[in-house]
């Protein structure tokens, strides 16, 4: 079931066309992963979802439904720069946001709860490095235990550390059926945890699929590393096997990309002949090869 | 749509989320080491001006209310709108540079909440400034004069925290039009220089050009619409609001000025002088939710 759709957003600043009849769709209960090169277009469409800009033209539904201030109730937001009142302490930070969400203060604690950082409760913000910041970020984004959760470049500037509790952190909401949508440039990320994702492109989207299905649709080649003697004659062997795509020697290997079919009959036609091969390392294409093909008209 | 807003203008959870955010900036600011000196040099500054109002032309007495008064009234005619200065050019547009409006923002409110909630929080301490600035004069005073007029060093004190919330109004619309803070506070400035300084001469010039300015200083009070003009400069209205009710003052200023046989026309009222400070404060703040309402956050 579509959770949150947005049709044909279309946005302009000065004169530069920012969002261009942009389409997407995030499920039911999935993490979404919003991909693209800077300047696509990812903070504004999230701006816009969340009423912080104005649009042009296009249609958002959450649940079917037009997002007005009382459904943002069901939306939890964490902006790419932490932005919380630095002289306040983080359990003020929290009441402040619980109250205006209509919460009592208690609906603080139990987010601080929920994150285990009570004990940060007391400290003023200013005092919290960028990471406890993080964390606190996310905590004002639970309140009131929105339905559908909004991050843009939430690992942006964080430690390993921090990067990895922040994506077990998400794991752990979608389990407890929360969808979430958020825009990364850290594509291992978003191929490690999403369950689809969205690749766009100068304002527009290029796609949106499940990864697998990308790989497929796109025809992305595996990258092949063989070792096999002699070298030299196995190389000539290899390069001209039907199918096989930029073959090169590193070092003792030879390396070779191949796709569909053609990865099959390759592989079975150099164990079939005379050569030895002593180890053969098959690479399947990763999330940057997919938006390297999507995006290279960009470049 | 006309249901709409007045449904929302009745709301309970509107003026809760309006009061959560005038508490939070009250609150933030008092507990600012800085805000808090502010209001010390504010209380000192109040007294010393009282001491030497009070006894500059008798020695070192206090025993001349007027007097006392009128300096006061000399000093709070900056002061006033300094403190609405301070505190409004950076209310909105030091939070758009933070990040935090887009956070406020991204929360199921109304952008004109957040200008409410702003104003009445910053508003609160100004007049916790002014009050127990002038409070703290009044005190010193009153054991001091030989006749305390409360009723009109009541007066004194709430129209300065009207002037006060004039430009704390005035300086929250620029800070919500510029983008950036040292603009905010530039035009902040320019507006205090042309109600305090500039406007005197602007209204010199004007009467000079049309009916001589030689004939108010010759006792010949000046037409109707000279008057009207100067309601457009609320530190003139707040001016007038004192001089129509504290006899003395207004008596001691013809005096200075030379024009003893200027008439007030009959729209200079107490009242519609109280009504004209308030419309000043709303139609920045008007302004300002406009502004807020059909600019992007961030």
């Amino acid at each position: 079931m579509v959770f949150l759709e947005v049709r044909g957003l279309c946005k302009e600043f000065n004169g530069i066309q920012a969002l261009d009849e942009l389409d997407m769709s995030v499920r039911q209960g999935e993490i979404y992963g919003f991909l693209g090169p800077n300047g696509a277009g990812k903070t504004t469409t999230l701006r816009i979802i969340m009423g912080l800009v104005e649009v042009d033209r296009g249609k958002i539904r959450l649940e079917g439904e037009p997002i007005t201030a009382d459904r943002r109730r069901d939306i939890g937001y964490l902006p790419e720069d932490v932005s919380l009142y630095e002289k306040m302490t983080v359990q003020e930070n929290l009441i402040f946001f619980s109250r205006l969400k209509g919460f009592d203060k208690d609906e603080g604690q139990r987010v601080m709860k929920a994150l285990r950082i009570e004990g940060l409760g007391d400290r003023k913000v200013e005092t919290l490095s960028k990471g406890y910041q993080q964390k606190v970020g996310l905590a004002q984004m639970l309140i009131g235990d929105p339905g559908l959760l909004i991050l843009d470049e939430p690992t942006s500037g964080l430690d390993p550390s921090v990067r990895r509790w922040l994506k077990d952190m998400m794991k752990n909401l979608k389990r407890q059926g929360k969808t979430i949508l958020f825009s990364s440039h850290v594509l291992g990320e978003v191929q490690e945890i999403c369950d689809r994702v969205g690749i766009i492109s100068k304002g527009s989207m290029l796609t949106e699929d499940v990864f697998e299905d990308l790989t497929n649709v796109l025809d992305l080649e595996d990258r092949i590393t063989v070792l096999m003697k002699p070298l030299k004659s196995s190389f000539k062997y290899v390069s001209e096997l039907e199918g096989v795509k930029r073959p090169r020697i590193e070092g003792e290997y030879i390396v070779f990309y191949c796709s569909g079919v053609h990865k099959i009959k390759a592989l079975r036609n150099i164990f079939s002949r005379d050569y030895r091969v002593l180890d053969v390392k098959l690479h399947e294409p990763d999330l940057e090869e997919v938006f390297v093909k999507l995006t290279e008209d960009d470049r | 749509m006309k249901f709409k807003r007045i449904s929302l203008l009745y709301s309970r959870d509107m003026w809760s989320r309006i009061y959560f955010i005038a508490h939070k900036e009250f609150k933030t600011k008092v507990r600012s080491g800085w805000i808090l000196a502010l209001i010390a040099v504010f209380v000192s500054m109040s007294l010393l001006v009282t001491f030497y109002g009070a006894s500059l032309e008798e020695g070192l007495h206090w025993h001349h209310l007027e007097e006392a008064v009128m300096y006061m009234v000399g000093y709070m005619e900056f002061m006033a709108p300094i403190l609405g200065i301070i505190f409004g050019y950076g209310s909105i547009v030091q939070e758009r540079e933070s990040g935090t409006l887009e956070l406020m923002s991204s929360y199921p409110l109304d952008r004109g909440e957040i200008i409410a909630g702003k104003f009445l929080g910053l508003w609160g301490i100004i007049a916790l400034s002014v009050g127990l600035g002038l409070g703290a004069g009044g005190v010193i005073l009153s054991t001091q004069v030989e006749r305390m007029i409360w009723s009109e060093y009541y007066l004194f004190i709430f129209s300065s925290i009207l002037l006060g919330g004039v430009f704390l109004s005035f300086s929250m619309m620029l800070s919500t039009v510029f983008r950036t803070s040292n603009s905010s506070m530039c035009g902040s400035i320019f507006i205090l220089f042309l109600y305090n300084i500039l406007w005197l001469f602007i209204m010199y010039t004007i009467a000079e050009l049309s009916f001589g300015w030689d004939t108010m200083v010759e006792g010949i009070s000046p037409p109707t619409w000279y008057f009207v003009m100067q309601l457009f400069n609320p530190v003139i209205i707040w001016y007038t609001l004192l001089t129509l009710n504290i006899p003395a003052l207004r008596l001691r200023a013809m005096e200075l000025g030379g024009t003893e046989g200027t008439v007030y026309p009959d729209i200079y009222q107490t009242w519609s002088m109280i009504i004209l400070l308030i419309v000043w404060i709303a139609i920045p703040l008007l302004i300002s939710e406009y502004m807020i309402r059909r600019s992007d956050v961030c």
